[in-house]
């Protein structure tokens, strides 16, 4: 994707990017993906205000109830409101998302941008080490790491953020690779303006947009690669939970209470395909070839 | 153009090289001692010091770990992989048994995901169609957004139990018994497939809209030539590359996407190798298994890279850099 | 995940033992532990059996790992256990009734003092690779249970045997260190396997039993078919196949779907499903010496003090928890004792040990322990997931008393190697394990003698008693000495004990003669198809 777009020469001046975010939010799927990220924050933020039962609490005269009035989602192994829980939930999944994309984006970022700016020899050794990382199973790496670090909400930030640094950090260096080659750099350089002063004030704003579009997948990632991980019993520990803990014990007892899994897994859902839907339009809309 | 490819070469010898010092090192820093496991895994109890020293020395764990490094990259060099602490299986014959049950997983995967986005990006861009591209773009964001395990799942419940139509879970052989390898294939394939497919779709269209819109398409569509003739003839060649691309990527870490798949079907495949060897800290094989992986993965991007030297000279450097 | 000895019974089919056996077994259950210096004799236990054709492939479900070795001393995964009676034999086994009969031995006798035993041997016994069996092959396996170098399982239980001599071709000699009148039970679990060939015996698992290996995949599947020169009745299944399944779900979908025809630690929460579905019945055992414990180390604070082992023992809320994580499929530990209440061995005279937040308050601020300590929970991942529910509603317990506790879900090696080898320490912790204990109290209670138990607890008036009872002939004076040691573990608390339950067998109505062991264990020998 960033070479088609990173071999094309145009400049994206900071006043097209000032117009970028309404052109987004004018495409439907675009608005309507923004509308549920923000609502699905929302929930999570405000679970304490609007879960209908506080945090924890258990009724072991209900176990594994089904959905009811009272319970709309149902209830879980401990008698708890399964509707609270994939609120609190998601307080987990997408703190879990958002530092774990942060942490990715940042030293990406760093990452991709000081091979770009050195090249020679510095750039083949971080883009080799990228290499390497990229050529081990996600999965793979996402286990090892788990036992290296255990499984708390915090390691998990950590092993998320490490396995999504080195593509980010490849593609903040095709990005700033494609910068360098503009026209405008190439003439501001040959007038003699200082280089560092036009990378700070034109090239490395010219790449956020595609960083962030990029920030939105690996968002999307960190959530699906957390539920894979839960999946093999490796996701936050008890009494939290996240949507990805809640889907693995749900399908744990997917045969008696079919209704357990369905909700988190349809959060799950919608929350990738909302956060893909907005990298996506993004792009786009930031990409000057797309429009 | 030799030198290019000795240098890549090269450099791809050097990644293995370190991959493997590095999981070598990552399996023995962290928590855990396939000794123990070993020893007291069946019963949780009380292991003793001397059977663990015992097994220990069996094992050769006791030596220093640049000892069992070059010791096991001894081996290698020898074709000796090394034996699983637990079976005491050459992990070879380990790798063999079940690596079956992957390849086939792989292959039909591949070949369902490649049969289900080529056309379908090719009549879109032939048929430009809204409600057509609208459905496309629907399948793609819903299957980048659909984890694997929960395709698959849906996919057991309609299929496998809802219908009683097709296996759920199990392999056989394809030299044993094709037909029935095929059926149990065909579930645990349709959902990888449907994983490699909405990537691939989503390229494919990407750089057909890309490509439709240079100056050199506008010219022969101007020249009065068919739309489906400029789209075979011009604008899929040129859009094949970021594809492949994505091809090559996939394909390379195929291994990882078949872990999950696998483990949802029941599938005897290297999957389930991989998730054991890292619970039970079976170095030699997990080591071997992640040399595997990593050869596959500097291999096929490799492939890609010549191609690309092949294709279009200009690219070299760049081209591995093309997909996400 | 722990595992001891398990019950054997007579390889005959199940009907034979409970039906035309039944005579003779009046007669077998006063030979297993010799009263006095007497020579005991035995006719044949699976003389009686019905024949019957062999036919079907029975398929065993098995989840959350697979066989990874053959091996019957040095056992890698208790899920393989079905394998010990069913690839091999060993001098003497269990009926289902507990007591003990021969079967490599045909009889055995002591000396007065009991610290000599004589062994003698069936005769004309061939392993599955056409080798015969001899006394050497005893003395081989018993030394090999005892070298300490081999992880053996079984050795603890034997460890007081001083020497084993072949006196000849049949004739096996013990000395034993100190009295025992229950070397013939000892035995039991201490399989014959043939060690010619020691590095492919976990490849190729050659033994004497009713079945032998025609396929093997380790960690995946394992495919067994009848030894055609086993001595007893002639199995009456094509196959038994082992299957390892991903997770107990699919395991469970598969066996609903007739897939799988026995399934291993099928989940509690499958109960419902199963128990509705009239194709499939849960195969029950005749009673349950398995159990949960949670281990705490005894030898760092703060549950050194055994205040503040009571402490923890009265904030836990057995019946509650066993109401939610078993559904009350359990038997509760409440006097937090290692028999079970349902055991004729169990001291009723001991006094449970209430759930009372205030006295474990109390007591933990005796023992030193400050307000706001956080305590870890150490569990596994991915199975056991009763052990989690029952954490959670003792962190919540805790809370109230101003306590934390975290819960840690681990890997299988980062879990053992917690608490492995002792004594290793784990202060602050409490770890669940899982007792396979047999029913047998003396090897019970061998579990937590000094050096042997997880909780690093060395209590030498215990393992004083131990000894008194393993010499002691009489059954109701060694039952009042099993009464002292129950109190003694009561008073001292070096684990705590949560219930007793075992792994929960189903089989397809079309498959009878499956049994399930107390220890936990499915017992496969005389199962055939409809």
């Amino acid at each position: 994707m960033t070479s088609v777009a990173a071999s094309l020469d145009v400049v994206v001046s900071p006043r097209r990017r000032a117009e970028g975010l309404v052109r987004l939010l004018r495409r439907p799927a675009a608005a309507v993906s923004f509308v549920v990220v923000s609502a699905l924050v929302f929930g999570s933020v405000a679970a304490p205000l609007v879960a209908p039962y506080p945090k924890n609490q258990f009724d072991v005269n209900h176990l594994f109830g089904p959905p009811t009035l009272a319970h709309p989602f149902g209830t879980d192994e401990l008698g708890r409101d399964l509707l609270t829980r994939v609120l609190y939930g998601g307080r987990t999944s997408l703190e879990i998302a958002a530092l774990a994309t942060a942490l990715a984006m940042a030293v990406g970022a760093v990452w991709g941008f000081t091979a770009a700016f050195h090249r020679g020899w510095l750039d083949e050794l971080l883009m080799r080490i990228a290499d390497l990382t990229l050529g081990m199973p996600v999965i793979l790496l996402g286990l090892v790491l788990v036992a290296a670090f255990g499984s708390s909400t915090k390691s998990i930030i950590l092993i998320l953020g490490i396995l999504f640094t080195p593509a980010t950090a490849r593609l903040a260096r095709s990005s700033l690779l494609a910068e360098l080659e503009t026209d405008y750099y190439l003439a501001a350089v040959s007038v003699g303006a200082p280089p560092w002063r036009i990378i700070l004030k034109e090239l490395l704003p010219n790449t956020t947009p595609v960083l962030l579009a990029r920030a939105s997948i690996v968002a999307a990632d960190a959530i699906f690669v957390e539920a894979s991980l839960s999946f093999v019993g490796l996701g936050v520990q008890p009494p939290a939970a996240s949507w990805g803990t809640l889907l693995e014990r749900g399908y744990s007892v997917l045969y008696s209470s079919y209704w357990y899994p369905i909700f988190p897994g349809i959060v799950i859902l919608v929350a990738v395909l909302a956060l893909n839907t907005l990298g996506d339009n993004l792009q786009r809309v930031l990409d000057p070839a797309r429009r | 153009m030799g030198s290019y490819v000795l240098k890549r070469v090269a450099v791809s010898i050097a990644l293995l090289i370190i991959s493997s010092i590095l999981i070598f090192c990552l399996m023995r820093v962290i928590p855990g001692d396939p000794t123990i496991t070993k020893v007291a895994g069946a019963s949780g109890n009380a292991a003793s010091v001397r059977a663990l020293r015992a097994v220990r020395h069996e094992l050769g764990l006791d030596q220093s770990l640049p000892a069992q490094y070059v010791h096991w990259v001894g081996g290698i060099l020898r074709g000796d992989f090394g034996e699983s602490y637990y079976s005491q299986f050459p992990v070879t014959k380990l790798i063999s048994q079940r690596i079956g049950a992957t390849l086939e997983l792989a292959v039909l995967s591949l070949i369902i995901g490649v049969l289900m986005a080529v056309p379908a990006a090719v009549i879109s861009a032939i048929w430009r169609n809204r409600a057509f591209d609208a459905l496309l773009s629907a399948f793609t964001a819903i299957g980048m957004a659909t984890p694997a395990f929960v395709t698959g799942i849906v996919l057991i419940v309609v299929f496998g139990v809802k219908l009683n139509l097709l296996p759920t879970q199990g392999y056989v052989s394809i030299t044993h018994h094709p037909i029935e390898s095929l059926k149990t294939a065909v579930l645990p394939s349709i959902t990888l497939a449907i994983a490699i497919a909405a990537p691939l779709l989503r390229i494919l269209d990407a750089s057909l809209d890309d490509v439709a819109s240079a100056p050199y398409i506008r010219t022969a569509a101007g020249k009065g030539l068919l739309r489906r003739q400029v789209v075979m003839r011009h604008l899929l060649p040129n859009a094949t590359i970021p594809a492949l691309t994505m091809l090559g990527v996939i394909i390379g870490s195929l291994l990882g996407g078949t872990v999950i798949v696998e483990y949802v079907f029941a599938r005897p495949g290297l999957g389930t190798l991989v998730v054991d060897s890292v619970f039970k800290r079976d170095y030699a094989v997990l080591q071997t298994l992640v040399l595997l992986a990593a050869a596959t993965f500097i291999l096929s991007s490799l492939a890609i890279d010549l191609l690309y030297g092949v294709i279009d000279p200009r690219l070299r450097v760049r081209g591995s850099e093309a997909a996400r | 995940m722990a595992v001891l000895h398990r019950v054997k019974r007579g390889r005959g089919a199940f009907a034979a033992a409970l039906g035309v056996a039944a005579a003779t077994a009046a007669v077998l259950a006063s030979v297993g532990v010799a009263h006095s210096p007497a020579s005991t004799s035995a006719s044949t236990k699976t003389g009686a059996s019905t024949p019957c054709k062999q036919s079907g492939t029975l398929t065993y479900g098995i989840s959350g790992a697979g066989i990874s070795g053959l091996d019957p001393t040095v056992l890698a995964f208790s899920g393989q256990l079905p394998l010990q009676s069913l690839l091999y034999n060993s001098l003497t086994e269990y009926k289902p009734d507990g007591s003990v009969v021969p079967d490599l031995a045909t009889k055995w006798r002591h000396s007065k003092d009991l610290k000599t035993w004589w062994f003698s041997l069936r005769r004309n016994v061939k392993y599955a690779n056409g080798r015969p069996f001899t006394a050497a092959d005893v003395v081989a396996n018993v030394l090999r249970n005892l070298d300490p170098k081999v992880p053996s399982l079984w050795g603890p239980a034997i460890r007081d045997v001083r020497s084993v001599r072949a006196v000849t071709k049949y004739q096996v000699r013990f000395k034993l260190g100190g009295a025992s009148a229950i070397l013939p039970e000892a035995l039991v679990p201490v399989e014959m396997s043939d060690l010619t060939d020691v590095p492919n015996l976990n490849k190729v698992g050659n033994g004497t039993g009713p079945y032998k290996v025609s396929d093997f995949v380790p960690d995946q599947s394992l495919t067994l078919v009848p030894n055609p020169r086993y001595y007893g009745p002639k199995a009456c299944l094509q196959k038994i196949t082992f299957v390892r399944e991903p997770d107990p779900t699919s395991m469970v979908t598969d066996f609903t779907s007739g897939k799988l025809s026995v399934i291993w630690q099928a989940p509690l929460t499958s109960l419902p499903k199963i128990q509705s579905d009239k194709d499939v019945y849960i195969v029950k055992p005749k009673s349950v010496s398995a159990e949960h414990v949670w281990d705490v180390d005894d030898s760092s604070p703060p549950f050194d003090n055994p205040v503040a082992r009571q402490a923890l023992a009265y904030a836990i809320d057995k019946e509650t928890m066993v109401k939610a994580a078993f559904f009350g499929l359990a038997l509760p530990s409440l006097a937090n004792s290692l028999i079970s209440t349902a055991s004729p061995n169990y001291d009723k005279s001991l006094k449970p040990i209430p759930f009372d937040l205030q006295k474990a308050k109390q007591l933990f601020t005796a023992a030193g322990v400050k307000p706001g300590t956080t305590f870890t929970f150490w569990a596994l991942a991915g199975r056991r997931d009763e052990w989690i529910t029952m954490a959670q509603i003792l962190q919540q317990d805790l809370q109230k008393i101003g306590l934390n506790l975290q819960i840690q879900r681990n890997d299988l090696s980062t879990w053992i190697a917690k608490f492995n080898p002792p004594p290793k320490r784990f202060p602050n912790m409490i770890v669940g394990d899982f007792y396979s204990l047999p029913p047998n109290p003396i090897a019970a209670f061998g579990y937590v003698t000094s050096g042997r138990c997880n909780c690093n607890w060395n209590n030498k008036q215990f393992d004083a008693l131990l000894l008194k009872a393993t010499a002691t002939v009489d059954p109701v004076k060694r039952k009042a000495v099993y009464a002292q040691m129950q109190k003694l573990f009561q008073k001292e608390l070096p684990i705590i004990t949560m219930a007793h339950q075992t792994n929960i067998v189903a089989a397809q109505k079309s498959v009878t003669g499956v049994w399930e062991d107390p220890a936990g264990t499915t017992r496969l020998e005389g199962a055939r198809m409809k």
